[in-house]
């Protein structure tokens, strides 16, 4: 039995405590700060989804903290992964990102395993894919913050299996609005194992009447979630002095090599934006943020 | 052991060898009936003397003869008596206080003032009028930030009142309110403590030469007492400050046997919310308050009765979606009793809590959470007072500890939350302690004892277990009163002082700590949703060694103090947490630390002037202090995130004339240690940094300057009321000291990072007018 605290209370905890010091006169001003730089080490960013797709990893280099570029690509590296039977080879689509033939599709229970091999340096990752539960349905609510903002609740039955964590992100007519990381909404199942999600808000999206929203959830391992947690907590989260002292986003490559090769499942539902006055407003919960989201 | 059971032998025979023998005890007051602690009576004929323990009750036993006594206490008058010894004799004194009258301050006679001549070391007494003289921000006098200018004692950031004691955590300082413990003296996140100065009579710290009757935390001791109450007349002290009001009104239920105080403090910065603009705003909720209430009984000469409290709490609301409160409530009953005239007793009945909960929202994601430690605590401690060159405490006491670290509850019928229950633990703890000051010689004294400690983990409860990856593989319930685990420990304790002459002394320390109880907070600054948690398989008790030299000399006929000591301090078992721990509401919290030790070292330079139109002190440290944790920062040491080279405080106080008092004090110190990234990579769009060593970069050195003006009413010369005015200024010549770094990306370009310096308190001036009447 392994309670893990979930984001609501981290929530809390941030929100609230930075709060205190807005009462402070703070100020502050850019500065000049001279650094070491560290090693440079290799980034790894890999999936594998249970629907058939190219799925990508993308290959880049670490730098110095104020390098102020784009990460470095890293080209020619023999990538690969294998379910344990078959052996899966992904091609360089463009430098630095390398993607599998359309047709490969996971299957939710087998264990995943990348191999790259990098200057004459090998480099491994497993992941394990877990099942997603259905959406019920999904509905909209206008935000009563921001004018064009939606709510989008989620109603669905959560497994009785403790230990599922979840992501959603959201589409507006086949956009990713959700193209950081930074704005995928994570949660566990801790306090809400086995229940009925009976409206809980899950992400946001801006959308006009008539724009399609299509909300994605996926089911991801434990060490994923953890990943992202320490990932949002040492980079946007950062900076206040409630922090923990800082410390590095460790992923799940062996040898040297930073980042992370998830294998996830996911489902979607979608809908249609409705002119305002179609709104069912019989749903009447008052509005309360899921979690910071960016 | 065995040079304290031969010490102990000693003081038999001294006693044994004794001739017609008569003892004179009482109590030391001062004009308004309050207790001096500490305040001191020699015999000049003797050349010896004694010390009023911590009731203001003092005792002397000395050959049939004719003496002369003189009494005195720093900031009262000295009061000599005459004696004709030849029976028991009990004599209360009251000292007058010197202030009332500056003109006439009588410097004190040529001997050794009590600086040089007392045994202990490292440590250190401040009365609250010394504290209500020094500059605070926002004008709240704050004994605790008065703390931070003396040697050896660092503030842990920018404003806060937490407080580390020679390199020791802010958890290994036991603050004590009238006995009880207070486990969290912040307010509002830690820019206020919990202490009213207005209720408080005095406060003395204890940097490690501890008396064997104090235990329990490995680097410190505050112990702050309550005032007692006026026994003549019905007084009040108030005051309008620009954070909080404040009245205390304190005087006599029986003349001269009965008094009472009571004393509260509210902030109110949310009384003006409603003010605001903004609904949201409007609908905040933000105070604190601090209620202090004491009784104070002399049933008769042999008996005394007290009964003290304290209840604090800060309530925060942020519209309707959260709401959150926490205090702190304590209640001591004491019961004095005198045995005989050299024999002091007192009974204690102590209770101290602390709890806070959290509300949340009240649709289905709704919840609330709930927290509570509490303490029930006896004890019976005896001074007695055999002879002149032995004054011996011993006493006994017991503790049951409850912590309940969090209950969570969803909120409402439709709610999604499950109910989550983080198991709550108990334990006792029990103690014995002997320690004996002994007068060796004329210029020899030592100070020594032994506390022993008996910490029991007793059941209902839940342990859990780990594997050596600290995954937890199962745990064990146990039923209601059953001890499952027990951890037994001695401290030793032993201090001497050696007289080089009237003026100076050497001092040596040496003592041993063990402190059963950890604070689990990863923020330095300490936070409200802090938990405490008690020794258990999974974590052993906390140990320390101190060791400490001093020099003590008195300049200038006793009006300047001034010390140097050195100390070597090592930290056993010191549990730390891992890298990105999982701290709230987990259940398998003790798998989260990694444990390792720590030491540090330092020199402590201290010159102090309490006497004059001129008063205040210098006060210089050196030192280090660092961890070694096997499973962080690639098993190298590190420094503490509270460890400074350099920091220096110089506090002045100038009494321009009768009615006008000029403060300032100045604090120099080294910057705090910093991890900061070297290197950074991307993932999912964000810029993610790699940090290569723990606190390896220092934030750039700290100085501040502040000034305060006190401008007195007139005073009748019978008394009556009358007001004051306190105009301060912090951060004088407003120094932008950094607070912290952050550090983002661009918004128009995300693949730029930059670096902010962030900053507090620029200069800020304020008015508080205090009364008296």
């Amino acid at each position: 039995m392994i309670h893990r605290i979930s984001n609501d209370y981290l929530f809390t905890f941030r929100v609230l405590l930075p709060l205190f010091l807005l009462l402070m006169v703070s100020c502050s001003e850019k500065i000049d700060l001279k650094l070491d730089e560290s090693e440079i080490r290799l980034v790894v960013e890999g999936e594998i989804t249970n629907e058939p797709a190219r799925h990508l990893v993308k290959i880049t280099r670490s730098a110095g903290y104020f390098s102020n570029r784009p990460p470095e690509a890293v080209e020619g590296a023999l990538v690969s992964f294998t379910d344990g039977d078959l052996v899966y080879e992904l091609v360089e689509e463009s430098p630095g990102r390398y993607v599998t033939s359309p047709e490969v599709t996971g299957v939710p229970g087998k264990t995943y395993t990348l191999n790259l091999l990098i200057d004459g340096v090998d480099y491994q990752a497993s992941s394990t894919m877990k099942e997603v539960m259905d959406i019920d349905s999904i509905q909209l609510r206008p935000s009563s913050r921001t004018e064009g903002v939606y709510e989008i609740l989620l109603f669905a039955q959560e497994p009785a299996t403790p230990g599922d964590f979840y992501m959603w992100r959201t589409y507006r007519n086949d956009t990713l609005l959700t193209d950081s990381i930074s704005q995928v909404i994570f949660l566990s199942d801790d306090l809400i194992n086995g229940r009925y999600i009976n409206g809980l808000i899950v992400q946001t999206a801006e959308a006009s009447p008539g724009d399609q929203i299509t909300l994605e959830m996926l089911a991801v391992p434990e060490d994923y979630y953890q990943f992202v947690l320490t990932l949002m907590i040492e980079s946007r989260w950062r900076g206040g002095p409630f922090d923990g002292p800082p410390a590095n986003v460790n992923g799940n490559f062996s040898g040297n090599a930073l980042g992370f090769f998830v294998a996830y499942s996911q489902t979607r539902k979608g809908l249609i934006v409705p002119s305002q006055k179609a709104i069912d407003f019989s749903l009447q919960i008052p509005f309360y943020p899921l979690q910071e989201s960016e | 052991m065995k040079i304290f059971f031969f010490l102990f032998l000693m003081v038999l025979n001294l006693s044994a060898f004794s001739q017609v023998r008569y003892t004179i005890s009482g109590y030391l007051r001062d004009e308004d009936g309050e207790d001096l602690i500490g305040a001191t009576v020699y015999i000049q004929e003797l050349n010896t003397g004694t010390a009023a323990n911590s009731y203001g009750f003092y005792s002397i036993t000395l050959p049939e003869g004719r003496y002369s006594l003189v009494y005195s206490f720093v900031g009262y008058r000295e009061v000599e008596r005459p004696i004709e010894l030849n029976r028991n004799i009990r004599m209360d004194i009251v000292l007058e206080s010197e202030s009332i009258e500056i003109e006439g301050v009588v410097i004190s006679a040529e001997r050794p003032d009590r600086n040089v001549e007392k045994v202990e070391m490292s440590t250190i007494r401040l009365q609250s009028r010394v504290i209500s003289q020094i500059p605070a921000i926002f004008g709240e006098t704050d004994l605790i930030k008065t703390l931070q200018l003396l040697p050896g004692v660092q503030a842990s950031g920018e404003g806060v009142s937490g407080f580390h004691v020679r390199g020791g955590s802010i958890d290994q300082n036991l603050v004590i309110l009238d006995e009880a413990t207070v486990y969290n003296a912040s307010h509002l996140g830690g820019f206020f403590s919990v202490f009213n100065n207005d209720a408080i009579r005095d406060i003395q710290l204890y940097k490690g030469d501890l008396p064997a009757r104090y235990g329990g935390r490995l680097s410190s001791l505050l112990d702050v007492r309550m005032r007692e109450g006026n026994q003549r007349k019905l007084s009040g002290t108030g005051g309008i400050g620009t954070i909080s009001s404040r009245m205390t009104l304190d005087g006599p239920i029986l003349k001269e046997k009965a008094s009472f105080l009571v004393s509260g403090r509210r902030s109110y910065a949310d009384l003006f919310l409603p003010l605001a603009p903004d609904e949201d705003i409007r609908n905040n909720k933000l105070y604190f308050y601090d209620l202090n209430a004491k009784l104070n009984y002399r049933i008769n000469d042999k008996n005394r009765l007290f009964i003290s409290s304290y209840a604090g709490r800060d309530v925060f609301g942020f519209a309707d979606l959260f709401f959150i409160n926490w205090g702190n409530l304590t209640t001591t009953i004491r019961w004095n009793h005198l045995f005989s005239d050299k024999l002091f007793a007192n009974f204690s009945a102590i209770r101290s809590n602390y709890d806070y909960s959290l509300e949340s929202g009240i649709d289905v994601r709704g919840f609330s959470w709930t927290s509570l430690l509490k303490d029930h605590r006896i004890k019976a401690d005896f001074t007695w007072f055999p002879n002149p060159a032995n004054t011996l405490s011993f006493g006994y006491g017991t503790s049951y500890h409850f912590f309940d670290p969090g209950l969570v509850r969803g909120l409402g019928e439709s709610t999604v939350f499950n109910d989550l229950q983080v198991p709550a633990t108990r334990a006792l703890e029990h103690v014995v302690y002997i320690g004996n000051e002994h007068k060796l010689a004329s210029s020899f004294s030592a100070s020594y004892g032994l506390r022993f400690s008996l910490f029991q983990n007793i059941g209902r409860g839940t342990l859990y277990e780990f594997d050596e990856n600290y995954q937890a593989i199962g745990f064990t319930e146990y039923p209601p009163g059953e001890v499952y685990n027990s951890f037994f420990a001695v401290e030793p304790r032993l201090a001497i002082r050696y007289l080089l002459n009237e003026r100076s002394s050497l001092k040596a320390s040496y003592s041993r700590t063990v402190q059963n109880l950890h604070l689990a907070s990863l923020s330095t600054a300490g936070s409200p949703l802090d938990i405490w948690l008690p020794a258990s398989p999974n974590l052993k008790p906390q140990k320390a060694n101190q060791f400490a030299l001093g020099y003590f000399r008195n300049f200038l006929q006793n009006t300047l103090e001034a010390s140097v000591e050195i100390y070597y301090k090592q930290l056993f078992n010191q549990h730390v947490f891992k890298d990105h721990a999982n701290i709230l509401l987990n259940p398998e919290l003790e798998g989260e630390f990694r444990t390792g030790e720590g030491w540090s070292y330092g020199a402590e330079f201290f010159l102090r002037k309490q006497k004059g139109l001129l008063t205040g002190w210098i006060s210089y440290t050196l030192s280090n202090t660092e961890y070694l944790v096997p499973e962080i920062n690639f098993g190298k040491s590190f420094p503490a995130d509270y460890d400074r080279r350099h920091d220096l405080s110089i506090v002045g106080n100038y009494q321009v004339s009768e009615r006008l008092t000029l403060a300032a004090t100045w604090v120099y110190g080294t910057g705090k240690p910093v991890t900061f990234p070297t290197g950074r990579f991307e993932y999912g769009n964000v810029v993610v940094p790699i940090y290569s060593a723990r606190n390896s970069y220092r934030l750039e050195d700290y100085h501040r300057m502040d000034f305060s003006l006190i401008l007195a009413g007139k005073r009748k010369p019978l008394g009556g009321a009358y007001g004051e005015w306190n105009f301060s200024i912090y951060n004088l010549y407003s120094r932008k000291n950094t607070w912290l770094i952050s550090f983002q990306q661009n918004a128009d370009n995300p693949d730029i990072t930059e670096a902010y310096k962030v900053y507090l308190f620029p200069i800020i001036p304020s008015i508080t007018y205090n009364f008296h009447f």
